[in-house]
């Protein structure tokens, strides 16, 4: 055990049975109605008060102490006066005592029940007492004297509503005074005693603020403290104590104290003088939390049903000046702590004046002054720091909701260039979850540049982006999704500008490089051409006569789009620049439409070398062909594209690929007339109806199906020929004749005999319920 | 001052007149030639004759007295007053009986009552100033004050004030005997004060055995009060200054001080409730 411990334990242990001992006697004195021999003891009792060996703890305990034994006193001096016998001479027979703090002990409780008797006007009793207790200098004696002052004076003082004699003002006085000399006190235990350390001493006085406090709430239930009374009265003098003292601890304490103490109509009727006051604080003062502490208790008051802010008073612009002045005093203020009380008063003008957004634009603006001038930037900046500016970013976020209020504060965009990446990308995310969740379509360029501008770090790597390989690629993944969802906010009811919207949109996501671009292009590229079909629509309805320019003009930019894209991400590539070509088509506008189809074409043929690959890429570009079939493109131009595309299914790299290829290919020249559900249905579709092009593709795919060595897949093969040529019989393509699709059946059936099992291989697709008699045929 | 006389007798007794005398002195106890009569009053109760047996009443009374001295018991010195009755016989002894009184004199009301005030210090290390309200109090008075500490670099205790009688016998210049007596100590500070305090003094006067003061009373001796303000640091050093009080009996009939609500508080003096004054051992009476 702590040997200092032990040793407080002994010595309280023998002052406390001294008191035991004491008060014995004294109660025995007063039973026998022997008041002198009471006091006498009494007076012995409270000697043991005068020990200066116990730590403040300990002194504590043996105050409590004593403090019960005192009661007996007390309601014995009570029982007197009730016995109509003269106690009044008693306040002069303490003060006989020779040693002054049993003297002023015994001088208070007489006091006290003087007061509570009314034999005495309390306003001069209390003057008297606050007085003479002046005479205990020592730190923690003279504290714990005055706590017992205060203790027992604090239901006589007067006051409106009690019949105590004297002014209102007598108690304020008393109240002030005595925490006046409390205060110096509890000061000066910070600089005397043999109380160890400074730090220890802090600590012990940090343990007795409570007793320092309770007079701010003794003025606080004062009845007769109107706001009026306040600010002449009672602020004044307790500021100047709190300025005066010096004393970082005390100054903390107190002015918390009187925030805390006091109601928020008071505090905002004295804003300025307070504030200055909280300046005139020694410099190590953590002055932000004061302000801070104020500015919260302002906001709940505003937000409570008692209280709203005075109209004519704005709250804000006061705080904000003099904390301007604060800042400007104390040079040393760290930055964050600058930048956590322009946090608060964020919080204020929003929760109090949630519709003036200046305000809120102007802390920020102050906040991006103050940045700038501490030369802090992203590299640099610290985590403190980050932690404001996050909130700086967060907060009106949060607050507004509707993302366009918060672009439009034109310093709300530049802090978040303070911010570190990590914390950029999280705040930029927020800020990206925050539109997407609030549904609010930004309308204007403005606001589209703005949000971009914002989110810029997950759009490019900027300067001070991680390695990729530290980048965690699901998180990666999901970054760029949200950034790809903003896509569909970024929209205008105006065509124009929503083409405008893209092309900035484009900017921004065309600097992301291929990891991005792959995710935020493709929904920029089907905006686009969405678009068309509003300029179209609109072109239709007679609305728009330049609509054919301007739709050209998207699917320019469509092209640039996709071509950006394609050569990181051929194969997204390809499908977009099929996507576009349906769409230009629909358009009907050919020379586009052929432009997106060659294309496509290109990026197959340069950019597109695994099998897979190349099969599905030309599966794509045949299916997507003969869709568009002979609506926008001439004759020609689809011969070309045709041709080509049956070229390029002869020449894949496996024999089952290229038979399934030219097969696939044969549509091409058998394709469909209008469909009567279409929406496109307005302009005329030609259908190809070359049935002789079509056999020539389907001999073409059974000769590279003999090609195959592998005879189970052969018969797979020509199943799925047979299968095809079915399609056409059903169709009406006279080219292919029973007398072909006989032969075929008997090639599939010589085949299947010389499979060394009778399992019959798999089809690529299942039976249709109108192939019944097909099967038939093929069964055996 | 007035009384009666009275002789119980046995059988008839003859005498040359019974007289009655009034007498003041003063001895010093070191030297028994020092005694000396200051009052003498005396006249004749009877005048020479025979008392008869039984119970004779004889009433005397001296009026106003004059006694410059209030009775007085200190250390080296003693003043005293005595009623003598003496039955003169020319043959037997006289038979003489001395009831010795106890004379209070009040004085008037001192013209000129100064506050005290006075600045005191070590250089470089203890300055402080102090203020009595007064420098001359009635016996029953409260001393007032305030002593403001102008310079504090030593880790003080405490502070006190003692207050001392000082008595000195003999003639000033030759054998004079000093006997100085600490009457009471009273501590009017706790701990150490810094630079700008200022602590009340309220020290009650009337719980103590005080004389008024005498400055060379009849040129034998005087009595003299002092005021010591101490102040004691840490290492037990003590600090202090002293100044002379001038105490004066006041006159308990002429209480007509204004009294002001306060009085009722009793911050001022009134009677002290429970501590006698010296002893007095029979009625005393004094000028009005």
């Amino acid at each position: 055990m702590d040997p200092d411990a032990e040793e407080q334990r002994k010595l309280l242990n023998d002052a406390s049975r001294v008191v035991e001992a004491q008060a014995y006697q004294m109660k025995l004195a007063l039973d026998n109605n022997k008041l002198m021999d009471a006091l006498k003891h009494c007076s012995d009792m409270l000697c043991e008060l005068r020990t200066s060996l116990l730590s403040p703890t300990s002194y504590y305990s043996l105050f409590i102490q004593v403090m019960d034994e005192m009661r007996h006193m007390e309601s014995h001096l009570l029982d007197m006066h009730r016995q109509e016998e003269k106690v009044s001479d008693l306040y002069e027979l303490v003060q006989y005592t020779g040693n002054i703090v049993p003297r002023l002990y015994l001088l208070i409780t007489v006091g006290a029940v003087f007061i509570k008797t009314f034999e005495a006007p309390a306003a001069d009793i209390l003057r008297d007492l606050v007085e003479m207790c002046k005479g205990v200098q020592h730190p923690t004696r003279g504290l714990f004297l005055r706590h017992y002052l205060s203790s027992l004076t604090k239901d006589k003082l007067p006051d409106v509503g009690n019949e105590y004699e004297g002014t209102v003002e007598s108690s304020i006085n008393f109240t002030i005074q005595n925490f006046t000399e409390m205060n110096k006190l509890w000061v000066r235990l910070g600089y005397q005693g043999a109380l160890g350390s400074r730090e220890m001493r802090n600590k012990y006085r940090a343990q007795l603020r409570q007793l320092i406090y309770s007079n701010m709430e003794r003025l606080g239930n004062l009845e007769g403290v109107t706001q009026d009374v306040y600010i002449e009265n009672v602020l004044p003098r307790v500021l100047e104590q709190v300025v005066s003292c010096r004393d970082k601890l005390a100054q903390e304490s107190l002015t918390e104290a009187v925030i805390q103490s006091f109601p928020g109509s008071y505090h905002i009727a004295t804003l300025s003088r307070f504030l200055e006051a909280i300046g005139e604080l020694v410099p190590e003062v953590d002055v932000k939390s004061l302000i801070v502490s104020l500015i919260d208790r302002l906001a709940g008051f505003a937000a409570s049903d008692e209280g709203s802010l005075p109209k004519d008073l704005d709250v804000f612009g006061i705080f904000s000046s003099e904390i301007a002045s604060i800042m400007e005093s104390r040079e040393g203020m760290p930055l964050e702590d600058v930048l956590s009380l322009q946090v608060s008063l964020l919080n204020l003008t929003l929760q109090c004046y949630p519709e003036r957004t200046e305000n809120v634009d102007a802390v920020l603006g102050y906040c991006g002054q103050v940045l700038a001038a501490s030369g802090v930037d992203r590299s640099s900046v610290t985590p403190a720091i980050t932690k404001e500016v996050a909130k700086l970013l967060h907060i009106p976020v949060d607050t507004y909701g509707d993302m366009r209020t918060v672009l439009d504060l034109a310093n709300y965009k530049d802090l978040i260039q303070y911010l570190g990446h990590a914390e950029r990308s999280v705040t930029a995310q927020y800020i990206a979850s925050a539109v997407l969740k609030g549904h609010t379509p930004l309308a204007t360029v403005e606001h589209a540049q703005d949000l971009l501008h914002m989110i810029a770090c997950l759009l490019t790597d900027e300067d001070d982006a991680p390695d990729a390989s530290e980048v965690d690629a699901e998180d990666f993944a999901e970054e760029q999704t949200l950034v790809a969802r903003l896509i569909h906010l970024i929209t205008s009811p105006v065509a124009d500008v929503q083409f405008q919207l893209y092309v900035v949109s484009r900017q921004a996501f065309g600097k992301g490089g291929p990891s991005r671009i792959k995710y935020t292009l493709p929904p920029l590229a089907f905006g686009a051409l969405r678009l068309t079909q509003r300029y179209k629509a609109a072109g239709l309805a007679g609305d728009d006569e330049m609509w054919e320019k301007k739709v050209l003009k998207v699917f320019k930019f469509v092209h640039q789009t996709i071509t950006a894209l394609a050569s990181e991400e051929p194969e997204l590539g390809l499908r977009l620049f099929l996507a576009a070509a349906a769409t230009a088509d629909t358009c009907g506008l050919e020379a586009i439409a052929y432009e997106f189809v060659s294309r496509a074409f290109t990026i197959y043929e340069e950019d597109i070398n695994d099998n897979k690959a190349q099969q599905a890429a030309m599966a794509l570009i045949v299916g997507g062909l003969q869709a568009m079939g002979r609506r926008s493109l001439d004759e020609d131009s689809y011969e070309t594209a045709a041709a080509k595309a049956t070229a390029h299914s002869s020449r894949l790299m496996l024999v089952s690929d290229q038979a399934h290829g030219v097969c696939r290919a044969s549509h091409l020249f058998w394709t469909n007339g209008p469909d009567e559900d279409s929406a496109v249905a307005t302009l005329e579709l030609t259908p190809v109806r070359d049935g002789e092009r079509v056999l020539q593709c389907l001999k073409k795919s059974l000769k590279i199906a003999a090609k195959c060595m592998d005879a189970v897949e052969q018969v797979g093969l020509y199943v799925d020929i047979l299968e095809e040529c079915l399609l056409y019989v059903d169709s009406g393509n006279e080219a292919v004749t029973a007398k072909y699709v006989n032969g075929l059946v008997q090639l599939i059936r010589s085949n299947l005999g010389n499979l060394e099992s009778p399992t019959l291989p798999l089809c690529r697709s299942g039976p249709t319920d109108d192939d019944d008699g097909v099967w038939a045929a093929i069964e055996l | 001052m007035s009384g009666a006389v009275t002789v119980d007798t046995a059988r008839p007794m003859e005498h040359n007149g019974i007289v009655v005398e009034l007498v003041g002195d003063m001895a010093l106890f070191y030297d028994r030639d020092s005694r000396s009569q200051f009052v003498h009053e005396a006249y004749a109760l009877a005048d020479p004759g025979e008392l008869a047996a039984g119970v004779a009443l004889f009433p005397f009374d001296f009026g106003v007295p004059h006694c410059p001295l209030e009775s007085y018991a200190g250390a080296n010195v003693r003043v005293r007053y005595v009623i003598r009755v003496t039955i003169v016989r020319s043959l037997m002894q006289s038979v003489v009986h001395e009831q010795e009184l106890w004379v209070h004199v009040y004085n008037k009301p001192p013209a000129i009552n100064n506050s005290i005030k006075m600045e005191v210090g070590i250089e470089e290390s203890l300055h402080i100033e102090f203020e009595y309200s007064s420098s001359k109090y009635h016996l029953r008075d409260v001393i007032v004050g305030k002593v403001f500490f102008l310079l504090v670099r030593v880790p003080i205790k405490f502070m006190e004030l003692a207050l001392t009688r000082s008595e000195s016998t003999g003639l000033p210049q030759a054998q004079a005997y000093t006997d100085t007596q600490t009457l009471a100590k009273f501590e009017i500070m706790d701990g150490a004060p810094v630079h700008g305090e200022s602590v009340p003094v309220r020290f009650f006067l009337g719980g103590f055995p005080l004389t008024p003061t005498y400055h060379e009373g009849i040129k034998i001796f005087s009595v003299r009060y002092y005021l010591n303000l101490v102040l004691v640091d840490a290492t037990d050093r003590r600090y202090y200054k002293q100044q002379e009080i001038v105490l004066w009996r006041r006159d308990p009939r002429r209480i007509t001080r204004t009294r002001t609500r306060r009085t009722r508080v009793r911050l001022r003096p009134g009677s002290p409730p429970s501590s006698p004054p010296p002893p007095s051992e029979s009625a005393s009476s004094g000028r009005a």
